[in-house]
């Protein structure tokens, strides 16, 4: 019998053909199909999505367009098994970091097929050919964080890309080696790639003297302070990095994701502006009243992402965001407080 | 009061009492409440002025000579609170102010008669130096916030820290009643549910009572609006339509307003106590299991309770989970002035000492 699209039990032929539409080839339509048939599959098959969809009263079958299906919210994978499959057959479980809440949000993969596709097709359409720079990583390695998505996004990366010749100065528990860190900027003849969260390259940047690293160097900085530093304005931050290290604005990427996603986007630092893949939808939604916000304004953040095949393909944030010509400005987060009262920061 | 000479404290006192009278949350009803704190904390209400004889022993205290507070920005109370008991205590304030500002806490402070205002100086950013010079600092703010001022206070500085908390409501097996929750609804609704005594859940013995309570608890939250004149954000409104979808994904039954986020009542099914958006965003757990505190611990200031006679049990789980204050429901916003915020003394920590040994006299 020939299996259904997106069988339930199994991935028939649609997960096949959403593996194949991971490029930056995809067209608008062969993506409102695939993102509306995913949608539907999932609507059914994972239980938290079908919980929230019903209490919307949400008719999937109704539906006439992949951005009509609310999205899940990112703090559920904190809450629940955002699985559309049965647990217990996951091959990969990503964690959030912890938050005060002390519980982390999981994500869970049946297969990374489509998760390192995503990633590894992405990096080559919006990053420049860096195959030949010398890799130095302030994120530990996968096989020393196996529930870090990042970790598992550089690790994959690095053998690739590059090789694996990447130099890793940080270890599981995000210990620092700085002695390490700056012998192998000061050997290198070529360019580098530094790889860090914005608190590694922030710390690293001030934990000792400028190093004007080779022409064509480049930073890749993917976001985040996980509460253990104050965050730095992105313009001092980029200045912070260029005077440390030697690397112009437009050598200095950020990549936007998170782990409840399979996909990220790029943005470099002259512009700011992130740019996503073909198989991932960006819509912001305003704050009033959740609905989607012409360009220009400000919205919430909500990915529509086509590798999310065995979760939710809809997942929103609270990420304040806006969209330029040219790519997405992410202005900032709102933080909904993790214990009430006297909580707010002072300035 | 006192019906000889005043002293300045007592002075102080009366112009205190009169000028925060009816200031909610501040649990000031009076001058004798400021007595009451005096006598509690230093042993005597005049201890601030002349040596007084306790323990066998003559002694004074001396209140720092400029104290340097930095507010949170989510309320005025804290601010409010500070204030009249710095202005009680006496010598020169220093208010930091939020960003944002904090309207009500400055208008306050320009009303003050000039004997007072003169002591109270408001400053838009923090100023190092300042503190530097201070005797005491007092903080309210996120645990960055605290360990930020913490390591910029010198060992000799007396230092007083206010971080996040929620406060909860209990309601005892039997007592879900239109009653109880009519109370409940209003001390969610007060203060736009912003401050750390605002209730965030409110623990049932069973499903059974969780379901009844959440569905007269809706019902009053239904008839009452929002007490704080500050209104609903559109980033709140956000959030709160995010919490909601969040239970909805969990299975659990969600009671809310009709077009907005005005109030929201969640029949949890998991045991699970969480800071919710405010705006009326409460939920009903169905256990009252020493373990549903445990991940709380420190973190919770205020317990409310539906009875006026506290279970003794309850006291010690209460206590041994750092919780300083039980109420009544509907009385968690209603703190009184004796009350040790946070479980700490208001005065006691901000006061230097000198004292003669015992059997010798002052002149």
């Amino acid at each position: 019998m020939q299996p259904s699209f997106f069988d339930p039990a199994g991935w028939g032929p649609g997960a096949a053909r959403i593996l194949g539409a991971l490029e930056p080839s995809l067209g608008d339509g062969d993506f409102d199909v695939l993102a509306l048939a995913l949608l539907r599959q999932q609507a059914e098959t994972n239980g938290p999505y079908q919980q929230l969809l019903k209490a919307m009263d949400f008719n999937p079958s109704a539906a006439t367009r992949w951005s009509e299906f609310p999205a899940m919210p990112a703090s559920s994978f904190k809450d629940v098994s955002v699985c559309a499959f049965p647990e217990g057959e996951a091959v990969a479980v990503f964690e959030t970091s912890g938050t005060t809440s002390g519980r982390p949000g999981r994500h869970f993969f049946r297969s990374l097929a489509y998760y390192e596709k995503a990633l590894e097709t992405a990096w080559r359409q919006f990053l420049p050919d860096l195959s030949g720079h010398h890799w130095v990583s302030l994120i530990p390695p996968a096989g020393a964080k196996k529930t870090s998505s990042l970790s598992h996004m550089i690790s994959r990366l690095s053998g690739r890309v590059a090789g694996g010749k990447t130099v890793w100065c940080c270890d599981g528990d995000y210990r620092m080696d700085m002695d390490l860190f700056r012998r192998s900027l000061d050997k290198t003849d070529g360019p580098v790639l530094v790889l860090g969260t914005s608190f590694a390259l922030a710390q690293a940047a001030e934990s000792g003297a400028a190093v004007g690293l080779p022409d064509g160097s480049v930073i890749f900085d993917t976001g985040g302070y996980k509460g253990r530093h104050r965050e730095i304005p992105k313009d001092e931050f980029l200045s912070l990095l260029g005077g440390t290290f030697g690397v112009p604005a437009s050598g200095i990427w950020n990549e936007y994701g998170m782990t409840e996603w399979s996909s990220q986007g790029y943005a470099r630092g002259d512009t700011g502006l992130h740019r996503f893949p073909t198989w991932m939808r960006i819509v912001l939604r305003d704050l009033e009243s959740g609905e989607e916000v012409a360009p220009g304004k400000p919205g919430l953040v909500e990915a529509y992402d086509l590798a999310n095949v065995g979760s939710v393909m809809a997942v929103g944030t609270l990420d304040l965001a806006r969209w330029e010509p040219g790519g997405l400005r992410i202005l900032g987060r709102l933080t909904a407080a993790d214990a009430r009262g006297c909580s707010l920061p002072y300035e | 009061m006192s019906s000889h000479i005043p002293t300045p404290t007592l002075e102080r006192i009366r112009e205190v009492s009169a000028a925060f009278a009816g200031r909610p949350g501040t649990g000031i009803r009076g001058p004798e409440d400021f007595i009451g704190l005096l006598r509690m904390e230093l042993g005597h209400e005049e201890a601030l002025d002349r040596p007084v004889k306790m323990a066998g022993a003559w002694q004074r205290a001396a209140a720092p000579g400029l104290t340097y507070h930095i507010c949170a920005s989510n309320l005025a109370v804290s601010a409010e609170t500070a204030l009249a008991l710095g202005l009680v205590l006496g010598g020169e304030l220093v208010f930091k102010l939020p960003s944002s500002g904090l309207e009500n806490f400055v208008e306050l402070v320009e009303s003050l008669p000039p004997s007072l205002r003169g002591t109270v100086r408001l400053l838009a950013t923090h100023d190092p130096e300042i503190m530097a010079r201070a005797g005491a600092v007092v903080v309210f703010g996120g645990g960055e916030t605290v360990a930020a001022v913490r390591g910029e206070v010198r060992w000799d500085q007396r230092f007083m820290a206010y971080g996040p908390k929620i406060s909860l409501g209990w309601v005892l097996p039997g007592t879900a009643t239109a009653d109880w929750a009519l109370a409940a609804a209003g001390e969610i609704r007060a203060f736009g549910q912003r401050g750390c005594l605002s209730p965030q859940s409110y623990l049932c013995a069973d499903r059974a009572e969780a379901e009844l309570f959440g569905g007269l608890l809706a019902a009053a939250l239904s008839g009452t609006k929002l007490v704080d004149g500050l209104g609903v954000s559109a980033e709140e409104r956000a959030l709160v339509r995010e919490a909601r979808k969040r239970a909805q994904a969990r299975g659990d039954a969600v009671l809310e307003s009709v077009g907005g986020p005005d109030w929201t009542v969640v029949i949890r099914n998991e045991a699970r106590i969480e800071a919710g958006p405010g705006c009326g965003f409460v939920e009903i757990l169905s256990s009252q299991a020493p373990g549903v505190l445990d991940g709380w611990r420190g973190l919770v200031s205020s317990v409310s309770i539906t009875a006026d006679v506290v279970p003794g049990d309850l006291m010690e789980l209460f206590s041994s989970h750092g919780i300083s204050r039980v109420c009544r429901t509907g009385e968690l916003q209603n703190p009184p002035l004796l009350w040790r915020h946070d479980g700490q003394p208001r005065l006691a920590p901000l006061v230097r000492w000198i004292a003669c040994d015992p059997g010798m006299e002052v002149e």
